[in-house]
């Protein structure tokens, strides 16, 4: 029992990035990448990509030091590799598919309760780190309020993508949030006008206009946007705080 | 006659080997644009009888302090070949080099596993890791250098013959003059080093890698810049846009085709690791892990990868597939008109003659990829610059239209990141975004005229076509040329 449980702790980091935006299993994509860390390929820069290598590095280590392995251990190790390889956000899968293999080769090569808890303590700590390192900002509750207390009409809500369920939940049926469902719940053309919206784009203006977008609740952090709403004439700023800005569209 | 019948199968597949490594990059159009500014140097060197402090043929700001062109000697060189027959001289030149690496390869490979064929193999595969970084460039001349280091370590490894250490220390000298990647020698002595000192449990054990590795540190300051060639090397991987928008520096993921060919690579290598008795060396298993985590961290690096694992992967291989060949097989005037067919196909993929190559695709039979924008360059070499203003060019183009059009034509930037601030970068990107602050930068810049991609830069090509203070001046299939309209000069 015990090597399972250490296997299933020594998931936990690559479960992690996914927390925040919901797990789900698809391919990479190129657009979404801009936006989303675990849209990306896994690579040695993603959060946990050096865990998820550390992870096949350990069980390979076992497989070759004690030359017992079984044609499912490798299928797994190979199936959970690849999907998570394609994918950051796909490692939940690599981390399931990685615990009965790795689990396997931990009853082979017992390496006796301490190491067993110190592996298992390193990955909760790494865990641990990962979730605060990727933690989306929380949406100020001034921002909150402003975006609630804005002119309620006809036109829908350009969220920052992080933000945009919690803002559904707080302005309720009547206002419309784009991509309150997550980053599934929009076309990728959505997404294309939203990258370039964000970073800036000569016709960020037109664009917002063709999407009948009327509030904007952005992160301050992604300047390109934030510093040419607050300097258009098209849009009127009611809160400009700590980490957000909330825009409405200016009445003619 | 007589010599005709020693020949055997072995030099059959001594001759495939080395001349598949020749004919690779031999019949190759060139793909990478580094070779441009490499030949533009090392023209001005000769011309101006002295180093590069400064950088010419690039307008945009440029960071503070003198040029540190760390491959000063690979400019001479190419520009050697350059002046003794052109870009088809360049370009086998590079074959040449590029032969030599995997016939050193092959050899260090055979020094490991004791067996021909499956080094050969092994070879093989190590070449196709690393065939998208063979082009004329100053790293590639780095790849014999490496190959040698790798035969060294073998021969020490396998043979107990330490000689051809002692040539590490003035190879180095001649490397860290050629190209930055000379620390990866250094890599290869430490885990050369690190093993001894494991597997013996004894730092004296290490002593002949140390004493090398010593010696090449010492030998890596021969250059004209002294310590400052390292400090380049070290900084130049932790420059923000290098780090962040350059293809060949982004981490390996299965985005890439190279990336593809990486990870596959780890499962042949991981599979026959596990299928073969063989125990590895701890030399082997530090090579792998560290250059594996090197070729994971940067596309790059995934050719020295190849380099590296072939005489591990021959050994494996050696271990779980029978070597057959044997001497009753051979046939030596069959063996000899092979070679022959090697050496005239060898002949034939050269640039002079490649045309003649049907069975060549159309895209290769030229000294150019198919996006190098020739046209263009011609259009700028046959035309004045307007009287005011500077150009804007798509960076990708920036080496081939200096080579094509300098010093009629000062391009804006080419592919030396590291030689302007990361603000310049940052506000190219805005202006072929373009952002909303396109016309201020072209502008702040002082942009007179503009050499745009109309695949790469469709977005910015649309605006300015539609823009009364920009002239249409040239367009083709793939680029336009528009120009401020005199009254709207900036």
């Amino acid at each position: 029992m015990r090597p399972y449980i250490v296997a299933i702790l020594a998931g936990l980091p690559l479960l992690a990035p996914e927390v925040w935006s919901g797990f789900r299993l698809a391919q990479s994509d190129a657009v979404l990448s801009v936006i989303a860390a675990t849209e990306q390929p896994l690579s040695v820069r993603s959060p946990g990509g050096v865990w998820a290598m550390l992870v096949a590095v350990a069980w390979f280590g076992l497989a070759y030091w004690y030359r017992r392995v079984t044609v499912w251990e490798a299928a797994l190790v190979l199936i959970g590799g690849a999907v998570g390889l394609a994918r950051l956000g796909n490692a939940w899968l690599y981390a399931a598919a990685m615990v009965p293999p790795l689990a396997r080769q931990l009853l082979v090569a017992r390496p006796g309760l301490a190491v067993e808890v110190g592996i298992g303590m390193v990955s909760v700590a790494v865990a641990a780190a990962t979730l605060v390192t990727t933690r989306p900002p929380d949406l100020a509750v001034g921002a909150r309020a402003a975006a609630a207390a804005s002119a309620p009409n006809q036109g829908a809500v350009l969220a920052d993508w992080r933000w945009a369920g919690q803002l559904q939940r707080e302005l309720g049926p009547g206002r419309r949030v784009l991509a309150a469902g997550g980053l599934a719940s929009e076309s990728s053309d959505f997404w294309l006008d939203y990258v370039r919206i964000i970073q800036g784009h000569e016709r960020w203006s037109e664009e917002l206009r063709q999407r009948n977008i009327d509030l904007l609740v952005l992160d301050t952090e992604v300047r390109p946007i934030t510093n040419l709403v607050r300097t258009s004439s098209d849009w009127h700023v009611l809160y400009d705080a700590e980490n957000a800005l909330v825009a409405e569209r200016a009445v003619p | 006659m007589s010599a005709l019948r020693t020949l055997s199968i072995r030099h059959v597949w001594i001759g495939l080997t080395v001349g598949a490594a020749f004919i690779g990059p031999a019949s190759s159009p060139i793909g990478l644009p580094d070779i441009y500014w490499t030949l533009l140097t090392g023209a001005w060197m000769v011309a101006n009888g002295r180093l590069l402090e400064s950088d010419p043929f690039t307008a945009a700001p440029h960071v503070a302090g003198p040029v540190l062109n760390v491959q000063w000697l690979a400019d001479l060189i190419f520009h050697a070949f350059d002046a003794l027959g052109g870009l088809p001289m360049v370009i086998t030149g590079t074959a040449l080099v590029v032969s030599v690496t995997y016939a050193l390869l092959l050899m260090a490979t055979i020094t490991a596993s004791g067996h021909l064929r499956l080094g050969c193999v092994a070879v093989w595969l190590a070449y196709i890791l690393g065939a998208s970084n063979l082009s004329p460039r100053p790293q590639t001349l780095a790849y014999p250098i490496f190959a040698l280091f790798l035969l060294a370590i073998m021969r020490s490894e396998w043979r107990k013959d330490t000689r051809l250490l002692w040539l590490l220390a003035p190879a180095t000298a001649l490397w860290a003059n050629l190209h930055g990647s000379f620390f990866t020698g250094f890599v290869l002595l430490g885990c050369a080093a690190a093993a001894r000192v494991l597997t013996r449990r004894s730092l004296f054990a290490a002593r002949p890698y140390a004493i090398t590795l010593v010696g090449c540190v010492l030998a890596s300051l021969v250059n004209p810049y002294g310590p400052g060639s390292l400090v380049y090397v070290a900084s130049i991987g932790s420059n923000p846009v290098i780090r962040d928008f350059v293809t060949e520096w982004a981490p390996t993921t299965v985005s890439w085709r190279e990336g593809i060919m990486f990870f596959a690579s780890l499962l042949v290598m991981g599979s026959l690791i596990l299928k073969s008795r063989l125990r590895l060396t701890a030399f082997e298993i530090l090579v792998l892990l560290v250059f594996g985590y090197l070729a994971w961290s940067s596309v790059r690096a995934i050719v020295w990868w190849g380099l590296v694992i072939a005489p591990i992967l021959a050994r494996l291989i050696g271990s779980v597939v029978p070597n057959r060949l044997g001497a009753s097989r051979d046939k030596p005037l069959l063996n000899a008109a092979i070679l022959a067919g090697i050496a005239c196909l060898a002949i034939l993929s050269l640039p002079w003659f490649k045309t003649s190559l049907t069975f060549l695709p159309a895209d290769k039979r030229g000294f150019f990829s198919p996006d190098t924008p020739v046209a263009v360059g011609e259009y700028l070499r046959t035309h004045e610059p307007p009287a005011t203003g500077m150009l804007l060019n798509d960076q990708t183009w920036g080496g081939y239209l200096e080579w094509a059009a300098w010093p009629k034509h000062e391009i804006f930037l080419d592919g030396r990141i590291e030689l302007h601030p990361p603000q310049v970068w940052f506000d190219y990107l805005d202006i072929v975004f373009p952002s909303a602050r396109w016309r201020t930068l072209l502008d702040q810049y002082h942009i007179g005229y503009m050499v745009l991609s109309k695949a790469d830069d469709a977005d910015l090509v649309a605006d300015v076509r539609v823009d009364s203070a920009w002239r249409l001046d040239y367009e083709d299939d793939q680029a336009v040329v528009f120009s401020r309209v005199a009254s709207a000069a900036p």
